[in-house]
């Protein structure tokens, strides 16, 4: 193991929101991955923790990188996902007018956060929801030498 | 392109000249945040509306390194602050973000 991080995300805090996604980024950088994979891991990084944020009464994240892969988990205490078929779904969404009033609120995060992930498992009920990510190193140095 | 070159008409930047040397290429424009995640591309310059910390923490995480707000919305000093230590250009136009793109388009900055 290489690194490991553990972040708190506070529900509703939408200033402190995609501080633990930087700083995610800035330990990718640390282990010199690949622009690419910073990429994927930014935005699904980003849209769990804003997740976190808008929906849930708060939570926290843990990020570990190997060799071989980085992995996330996004953990929150509930309410959960009623339906999480129709939450994957693009343009869906229950968020509030607050939150689209700060850009959110698209429909477009668990949809974004799957196409970014190479593994990705989501179990939640009504006491929390836990999302797991999974992003293979293997392209590291074949990115960045292109 | 450095970002001092993308400041038209009257549209001011809002952080410091040390924000303005860094390169940009071509632009992105929405005012939703997941489709600026997915869609913008490193050194796009992002033109949009929406005005708040979320804009600017979007900004870093996706290596935009300028933000153009349209309809002449203001940044907020905390928002000025976090763009200076991220190294994201802030501007303010009053004009529309068709009319800043307009504006850019005419420029040859497109």
């Amino acid at each position: 193991m290489l690194a490991r991080k553990h972040f708190d995300i506070q529900a509703g805090n939408y200033d402190e929101a995609g501080k633990a996604a930087s700083e995610i980024k800035r330990t990718l950088k640390l282990e010199h991955c690949s622009k690419e994979l910073i990429k994927r891991v930014s935005v699904a990084s980003y849209e769990a923790e804003i997740n976190i944020v808008i929906h849930s009464v708060g939570g926290f994240a843990d990020c570990t990188i190997d060799d071989h892969a980085v992995y996330l988990q996004f953990v929150d205490h509930g309410p959960g996902i009623a339906d999480i078929a129709l939450a994957m779904t693009e343009g869906y969404s229950t968020a509030s007018d607050e939150s689209r009033l700060n850009g959110f609120g698209a429909g477009m995060g668990l949809s974004n956060i799957q196409k970014s992930a190479d593994e990705m498992t989501l179990i939640s009920d009504v006491n929390g929801t836990i999302l797991k990510l999974k992003f293979h190193r293997e392209g590291d140095d074949s990115h960045d030498s292109e | 392109m450095i970002a001092s070159n993308w400041r038209l008409k009257d549209w001011t930047f809002r952080t410091s000249p040390e924000t303005w040397n860094h390169d940009v290429v071509g632009l992105y424009a929405s005012d939703l945040l997941s489709n600026v995640l997915r869609h913008a591309e490193a050194k796009n310059a992002l033109v949009t509306t929406l005005s708040n910390m979320n804009v600017i923490a979007v900004a870093s995480l996706a290596n935009l390194p300028l933000v153009i707000f349209s309809e002449g919305k203001e940044p907020s000093e905390a928002m000025i602050e976090k763009a200076n230590e991220e190294g994201v250009a802030l501007l303010v136009a009053k004009e529309d973000s068709v009319q800043v793109i307009r504006a850019l388009l005419e420029a040859n900055l497109l």
